[in-house]
């Protein structure tokens, strides 16, 4: 008898089965499945949990370093910028030459380009935007 | 996600298709039912949470998983050891399906030469035989190299032969 067939003899023999128990503690130790529906659902759900939370986490990132919106007339800085230290230079100045502003009033122009530097009020990071301010200085002619 | 599916109802055939085998192949350090069951469970469950969807292919680490299981408790209860290998032949508990008088001899007489095996070569022979996995199934669940494998079963067979006697051969 070659090892081939006393290997199919051996198999003759059919390893005794667990007790009926088993099954059970194991049954029990994996949790019941839900209906395929709600899990569904379930899963669904909590994706568009995650994604939503996700994009309100980016949102509130983005909108700690965009500049606040300059109101009219206030000279405070919001209370945005407050919390994170702003610092400013200057790179260069331009003369923009006497102009008749809205065709009548006659008003020099001077170009300032700058950087402005917020730095996160941990530090952890900083966040560079350059800006040119153009300041209007009134002339009188003669 | 995976809790969602951890529970789903695959892992009972899992279970109907090799309860049965991982149990033969622990009883060979945990002769008792009662603990090669707790090994079972244990290694079962183990694998299940972590591979809920499992393929064919990862079979191989359904028995790493359960042996992982045995050997623990093995190894937790060293002390019973040498009170279990003398009720690895006198225990009354079969380790084959055995209806009539003659299956049962013939059973036991397989438990008594599979016990006088060395332990790699009756692990892999339970493994081949009875767990109906191939060579390179053992090895990757033994984490041996194949021809190793292999070698360790051509001298099982042989000393099994020995070890049966003659007419056993037909018989089973």
């Amino acid at each position: 008898m070659n090892d081939s067939e006393f290997e199919d003899k051996l198999r003759g023999l059919r390893p005794a089965s667990p007790s009926l128990s088993l099954r059970g503690r194991i049954a029990s130790a994996l949790p019941e499945r839900k209906a395929q529906g709600s899990s569904w659902a379930a899963w669904l759900g909590e994706r568009i949990l995650w994604t939503g939370g996700g994009a309100v986490a980016a949102w509130l990132l983005v909108m700690q370093f965009l500049p606040a919106p300059a109101k009219p007339g206030s000279q405070t800085a919001s209370p945005v910028a407050s919390a994170s230290r702003v610092s400013e230079e200057t790179t260069a100045w331009a003369d923009g030459g006497v102009q008749l502003i809205g065709g009548k009033t006659p008003a020099r122009l001077l170009h300032r380009q700058v950087i402005e530097r917020r730095q996160s009020a941990d530090g952890s990071f900083m966040v560079q935007v350059p800006r040119e301010d153009v300041i209007i200085v009134p002339v009188s002619l003669h | 996600m995976s809790a969602y599916f951890s529970n789903d109802p695959s892992w009972r055939s899992w279970y109907d298709t090799y309860a049965s085998r991982l149990l033969l192949y622990v009883r060979q350090w945990l002769p008792e039912r009662a603990d090669a069951e707790d090994a079972v469970q244990s290694g079962f469950v183990k694998f299940w949470k972590c591979k809920p969807h499992p393929f064919d292919s990862d079979l191989p680490l359904l028995y790493a998983t359960v042996r992982c299981a045995a050997l623990d408790m093995l190894r937790a209860r060293s002390r019973r050891s040498k009170r279990e290998q003398t009720v690895m032949l006198d225990g009354d508990d079969c380790w084959w399906d055995a209806d009539t008088i003659h299956e049962r001899e013939r059973a036991e007489q397989m438990q008594r030469a599979l016990a006088k095996l060395p332990e790699e070569q009756r692990e892999v022979v339970l493994l081949r035989i009875w767990g109906e996995l191939t060579f390179a199934e053992i090895a990757e669940t033994l984490d041996e190299n194949i021809n190793t494998i292999a070698a360790r079963h051509r001298y099982a067979l042989a000393a099994l032969k020995k070890l049966l006697p003659e007419e056993c051969h037909e018989r089973f």
